[in-house]
C-alpha cells in the first residue's frame, strides 16, 4: 500500500497510488476487492503446488486396483468447479426469489451475475470431466445421467442468459427471468443424485458424508481446491454484480433519458395541434 | 521426496499431459473471463456517475 498518497480513501478518489493496491477510478474494484485478489493469486499459486506437485498420485501402496494414478490430480479442479456451479445456480435461483419477493433491481442483477458465473464453471466442469474420461474410461464423451444432465443444465442456463437478452422491458425482463432461473434450479439436485439414482460410466461422490474415498494429501488437495473455487467463485461475483449492477443503472439512465426527450416532442407538438382548434374557434367554424 | 521423484520417473507422459490441459483450461478460462469482466467494468463504469457507483 503506497502510506505517502493518503491511504485507500485517496486511491478510490484518483485512480493514483502504487503497486498492486491501486483501484481504477472506473472499474468495479474497491479495495477491499483488491485485496481479496491478492490472496486469492497467492492461494492460486500455492494450490497449484499442492495440487500438482505436493499431492502423491493415486498409485501407492494403499491404493485401490481402480488407482487413478495422476489422473486424480484432475479431480482436484473438476470437483471444485462443479460445486462452484450449484453454488452459482443455488445464489440465481435465490436471487430469484428475492426478486419475486421484493421486486429490487439487486436482487435481479444478482440473479443474472450469478447464472454466467455458473454457466462459465458448468461448462469447465464439462470440459474437465471430458478430459477425464478420455483416459479413465477410453472416450471423450458417454451419455450418462450425470454428464447429460450436467450438459442440460448447461443449456438450460445458457438459454435463461439468452432470455435476459431477448427482453427489452427491464422489469419484464426480471420477472420472466426470475420465473426461469427459479424453475432451472430443479435440475440441479437431478445432476447432484444422477450418479446414485442411474448408475453409469460417473463414479459417485468421492467425498460424501464424511466418509470420504480418498486421505491424506489427496484429501488435502481436494478440499484447498474446495474451497478456492468457492472463494473464485464470490471473487467473480463481487466484480460480475458490480459489472450487471452498472449496466442495470445505465439502462435505466437511458431509458430515462428517452422517456424526457418523448415528453419534450409532446409538449412541443401540442401547441400545433391545438392551433386548427384555436382558429375554428374564433371564426365560429368547426375544423 | 525421494517417493515423489521415483513416482514422477515412473509417471505416465501421456497422463500428465491429459493433467496440464486440464490445469491450464481451468486457469485460463477463469483468467479470461476475470480480465473481461474487469476491462468490461472499466468501460461501463466510464459511462456512470460516480453516485452511482456505489462500492467506491
Amino acid at each position: 500500500m503506497n502510506t505517502t498518497t493518503g491511504g485507500p480513501l485517496e486511491d478510490r478518489e484518483t485512480g493514483s497510488g502504487a503497486g498492486l493496491l491501486r483501484v481504477h477510478p472506473d472499474g468495479t474494484a474497491s479495495p477491499g476487492s483488491r485485496r481479496f485478489g491478492i490472496v486469492l493469486s497467492v492461494s492460486v499459486v500455492v494450490f497449484l503446488a499442492v495440487a500438482l506437485v505436493i499431492s502423491p498420485p493415486d498409485s501407492g501402496a494403499g491404493a485401490s486396483e481402480n488407482a487413478m494414478g495422476e489422473m486424480v490430480r484432475i479431480m482436484y479442479v473438476h470437483v471444485p468447479v462443479a460445486n462452484a456451479c450449484y453454488l452459482a445456480f443455488f445464489m440465481t435461483a435465490l436471487a430469484s426469489v428475492m426478486y419475486l419477493w421484493k421486486k429490487t433491481e439487486g436482487w435481479d442483477s444478482l440473479a443474472a451475475a450469478s447464472a454466467e458465473v455458473g454457466v462459465v464453471f458448468t461448462a469447465l466442469t464439462l470440459a474437465t470431466g471430458s478430459i477425464w474420461g478420455k483416459i479413465a474410461w477410453g472416450t471423450w464423451w458417454e451419455w450418462d445421467a450425470r454428464l447429460t444432465s450436467t450438459l442440460l443444465m448447461l443449456v438450460v442456463y445458457i438459454g435463461y442468459l439468452a432470455l435476459r437478452r431477448a427482453i427489452l422491458d427491464p422489469v419484464v425482463r426480471a420477472k420472466r427471468a426470475a420465473i426461469v432461473g427459479l424453475v432451472a434450479f430443479a435440475n440441479v439436485p437431478i445432476v447432484h443424485y444422477s450418479v446414485t439414482w442411474w448408475r453409469g460410466l460417473h463414479q459417485e461422490a468421492t467425498i460424501s458424508r464424511f466418509d470420504p474415498t480418498i486421505d491424506g494429501g489427496k484429501l488435502f488437495a481436494l478440499m484447498f481446491g474446495l474451497l478456492l473455487g468457492v472463494a473464485l467463485y464470490v471473487w467473480l461475483m463481487i466484480h460480475r454484480f458490480r459489472l450487471q449492477y452498472a449496466e442495470a443503472r445505465l439502462e435505466s439512465k437511458g431509458l430515462d433519458v428517452a422517456l424526457a426527450e418523448r415528453r419534450a416532442e409532446a409538449v412541443a407538438d401540442r401547441p400545433q395541434a391545438g392551433a386548427p382548434l384555436a382558429a375554428a374557434a374564433q371564426k365560429g367554424t368547426n375544423p | 521426496m525421494n517417493a515423489l521423484l521415483l513416482a514422477a520417473a515412473e509417471a505416465d507422459p501421456n497422463e500428465w499431459s491429459y493433467v496440464a490441459a486440464a490445469y491450464a483450461l481451468v486457469v485460463g478460462v477463469i483468467l479470461l473471463y476475470a480480465i473481461w469482466t474487469i476491462v468490461r467494468g472499466r468501460k461501463v463504469g466510464r459511462q456512470l456517475p460516480p453516485e452511482d457507483r456505489r462500492w467506491m
